[in-house]
Parts: structure tokens; C-alpha cells; sequence
């Protein structure tokens, strides 16, 4: 069976035009133009509720999809409990490591500061002691009374001539130290005279009497390195650097 | 016949006076954003091939076009994440699923009493100039005659070529068919309507 129409002829009358010189299919043209017609006059259905609320699930679902995502970014901007397990796992780590980090750091300066204040107090104190201790050897007892003010930071020397040697405390805080009242108190009594009287065995006067041998230098009661203890004249005396506390005799 | 046929050309315009026809180009930026969640594209698309598919299911007698179309566009929607493909392929893609949603309707009428959708004709047509109206419901009692006259398959090549504005590759893909088979389909169709409307040349 032959077809009547050709392929272009068929595509003319489907697009609801009559093919040239085939006025027999002029009336299925128009029927085609008619379909057409009614086509484009057809209204579009209104949404049911089923597809209105498939859509409104969807877009429910997307807005708790978003609200999710900008809480996640604010949770892990603040560490907020909104942010998803994972995240809020990850930032509590972040805050952890930091707060470690920082504890760390202030036990560093702490101990860097304690370490400081040690270095430097141990320099004073050996600077102190250096610079108080005259060399004990082939030195004049009355110079180096009269250089004690320079080295007693600016001690008057009038207050140098308190007998601090006759203080009973001294003596019994100080058992064995022997004690020699009468040219302790004579010397002290009177300072201006207070020359350095020279030992009977011939030794220098600021070296130990015969048995403080172990105690030269003698040190403080206390261990205070603001304070030394100076051979002076046969008797002891506690020298501070403080002078306003000075003497420190009544001290045990 | 020839009479006939003069009268036909005198009385009827080969392309009668109609609205512009909608027409669902540009919809490429719609289809990407509608595949990416967004609701109010998806709402463009509907309103854009809506009455198409209504149409086209109309045509087929099913017991409820809009029904019907609404289930379609609910499987576009749930399935729109998997499609890939341009705007062709998306028109052909839901023409795909209404007819086999019409299928699926024609099953169930065999097993239900059937429900003339001409019962609510009056309800679908759009309330707009009276002279228009009773020329399209005139034209509307007409059109179903002469598509009664052609076979199931040539009244499915038939709409899906006009309704449908698709290829004969695609509607080949809707059908199942080869494109030579629906070429035959459409030259039949035309052949069998050119028969009907010598025999009964009352004008559209």
C-alpha cells in the first residue's frame, strides 16, 4: 500500500498548514490547526494539595538544610551546642588545644620569672658580699673602719660607734664566741680610739681569733644577705646594709 | 469530492485565528534551578507545560486530566534530581510519564466505570470573550470526533506530535517504536482523517 503523502507534506499538515497543491488535505490541516487552537486555550490545573505539599516538604526540608549549614558556620565560628556532632567535636578539640596552650605559656612565664628574680637576687647578694668584704689580709683595722661607709652604703659613721658587741643577746646567741668583756667594752666604749690592736701571736687583726677559724667568714644568724658579720676589733658585730634596722644585735 | 473539498477550503482557513500559542522555550535556567531544589522553578515548569500535558491526556479520554497531570508533575518533582538532560529532553522526559500514567488510566477504566471528563468541559474552559468560548467548545466536540476515528497508537503519534510539539525521534522513545514505524503511524493517521472528513465534510 502506497502512502498518499509524502514526509514533508505530513510535517506541513501537522504544523497546521496545507501543503502546497494537495487541497485535499487542507481540511486536516485545519483540523490540526484546530487541535492546536484548543491546546493553547487550555488552562493549566491548579496545583493539588498532595503536589503543593510535596513541594512544601521540599522547601521545608532545603530551609532546614540552610538553617543547619549557617548554624554549623556560627557553631564553629562560637563553639555554639547548634553545630552538627562532628563540628561541635572539632571546635571542644580547637578550644582544648588552645586553652593548653595557653595554660602552657603562663607556667612558662611564671617559671621564667621566678628564674629571673633568683638570678637576680643571687647577683645582689654576691655583689653585696663581695663588695662588703675587704680583703681579710694586709689591712689596717682603721682604715677599713673608715672605709665602712662607702661599703655599708652610706652608713653614718657616729652610729658605728654603738657597742653592739656588748649586747648580751649576741653573746648568747653566739655561745662560742669568746667573749672578752673588758677590751670589747673599752674599744667600743670609745671608738675614735679604737685602734687596731694587734694580736699577741703576730696575725693580721681581722683574721680569726684561735679557734674561729671555722666560722671566718662569720655568717649571719639568720642567713639574711643583707647582713654580714664582721670581726671587729676582737668582738663580732652584725652589719646590715639597712642601716635604719641597725644593729641587729637584739635579733636572735 | 472535489465539491466537497472546495467548500471546505471556502468556508474553513487552513490556519484558524488562535491565540499565540505558549510556547515552554527558555526554561533551561528554570530545569537547572528546579534540579537543584528550587520550588518556585519547579513552579515555573508546571505552569509552563501544565496544560500541555493536561491537554494531551484530555484527548486520551482519561477519567482525570488534572488529577492525572498533578500525579505526573508529583513524579517529575520526586525524580527531577535524576534527570539529566536539556530542555527537550525534560518535555519529552514528563510526556514520557503521562503517557504512561494515560496507560495506566486506561487499565484502571477497565475495571472501574468510566467517568466522561466531557462532564466538566464547561469547567476547563478559560471565561474569556463569548464568541470565543462557543467557537472553541464547538471546535473542541469536533476535534474529539475526528480523533475517535484514528487508531490508539496514531492518536497518541497524533498528539504527541501537535499537543506535545516533539520530534518524531522522541515520540519514537515515548512509544517504543521505531521512527519509521511512527512516520507510518502519522501517514496513516492523516490518511485515515482525510477519509472521515471526505465522507463527513462538516467543517471543524
Amino acid at each position: 500500500m502506497s502512502l498518499p503523502f509524502n514526509d514533508r507534506e505530513v510535517e506541513r499538515v501537522l504544523a497546521g498548514q496545507q501543503p502546497y497543491a494537495r487541497p485535499e488535505l487542507a481540511e486536516v490541516a485545519y483540523f490540526v490547526a484546530r487541535l492546536r487552537a484548543l491546546v493553547d486555550f487550555e488552562r493549566t490545573p491548579p496545583m493539588s494539595p498532595e503536589l503543593r505539599a510535596q513541594l512544601e516538604a521540599t522547601e521545608a526540608a532545603q530551609l532546614r538544610r540552610a538553617r543547619s549549614r549557617r548554624n554549623s558556620v556560627v557553631g564553629s565560628l562560637d563553639g555554639g551546642d547548634t553545630a552538627g556532632p562532628h563540628e561541635l567535636q572539632l571546635v571542644r578539640l580547637d578550644q582544648r588545644r588552645d586553652r593548653k596552650r595557653a595554660r602552657l605559656q603562663r607556667r612558662w612565664r611564671a617559671i621564667a620569672a621566678a628564674a629571673a628574680i633568683v638570678t637576680l637576687g643571687g647577683v645582689l647578694a654576691v655583689g653585696l658580699q663581695g663588695g662588703s668584704r675587704t680583703p681579710p689580709v694586709e689591712t689596717d683595722p682603721g682604715v677599713e673602719r673608715d672605709a665602712q661607709p662607702t661599703t655599708t652604703a652610706g652608713a653614718p659613721p657616729e652610729t658605728r660607734a654603738e657597742p653592739p658587741a656588748a649586747s648580751p643577746s649576741d653573746e648568747s646567741s653566739r655561745p662560742d664566741v669568746p667573749a672578752e668583756p673588758p677590751a670589747s667594752q673599752v674599744e667600743t666604749s670609745t671608738p675614735t680610739t679604737a685602734e687596731p690592736v694587734p694580736t699577741t701571736d703576730g696575725s693580721p687583726p681581722n683574721a680569726p681569733p684561735p679557734g674561729m677559724e671555722e666560722e671566718w667568714p662569720p655568717e649571719c644568724p639568720q642567713g639574711d644577705w643583707l647582713c654580714f658579720c664582721e670581726h671587729y676589733a676582737g668582738d663580732y658585730r652584725r652589719m646590715c646594709d639597712d642601716m635604719d634596722d641597725y644593729p641587729h644585735d637584739s635579733q636572735p | 469530492m472535489q465539491l466537497t473539498q472546495e467548500a471546505i477550503l471556502a468556508t474553513a482557513p487552513a490556519t484558524p485565528s488562535a491565540p499565540p500559542r505558549r510556547q515552554a522555550h527558555g526554561l533551561e535556567s528554570h530545569l537547572t534551578a528546579a534540579r537543584d531544589g528550587s520550588v518556585a522553578a519547579f513552579e515555573r515548569l508546571y505552569r509552563a507545560l501544565a496544560s500541555q500535558v493536561v491537554s494531551y491526556l484530555r484527548w486520551h479520554r482519561v477519567s482525570d486530566p488534572d488529577g492525572l497531570t498533578n500525579d505526573v508533575f508529583a513524579q517529575v518533582h520526586r525524580k527531577l534530581r535524576t534527570f539529566q538532560g536539556d530542555e527537550q529532553g525534560f518535555r519529552s522526559w514528563v510526556f514520557t510519564i503521562a503517557h504512561h500514567r494515560m496507560i495506566d488510566d486506561r487499565r484502571r477504566a477497565h475495571r472501574q466505570p468510566v467517568v466522561d471528563a466531557d462532564a466538566r468541559l464547561d469547567d476547563r474552559r478559560p471565561a474569556g470573550d463569548v464568541e470565543d468560548d462557543a467557537f472553541a467548545l464547538l471546535g473542541f466536540a469536533r476535534v474529539r470526533e475526528l480523533l475517535d476515528v484514528l487508531s490508539p497508537d496514531q492518536r497518541a503519534v497524533v498528539l504527541l506530535r501537535v499537543v506535545a510539539d516533539l520530534p518524531v525521534e522522541e515520540v519514537a522513545r515515548i512509544l517504543g517504536k521505531r521512527e519509521g514505524a511512527v512516520k507510518a503511524l502519522q501517514h496513516r493517521a492523516m490518511a485515515s482523517l482525510r477519509r472521515h472528513l471526505s465522507r463527513d465534510p462538516t467543517p471543524a
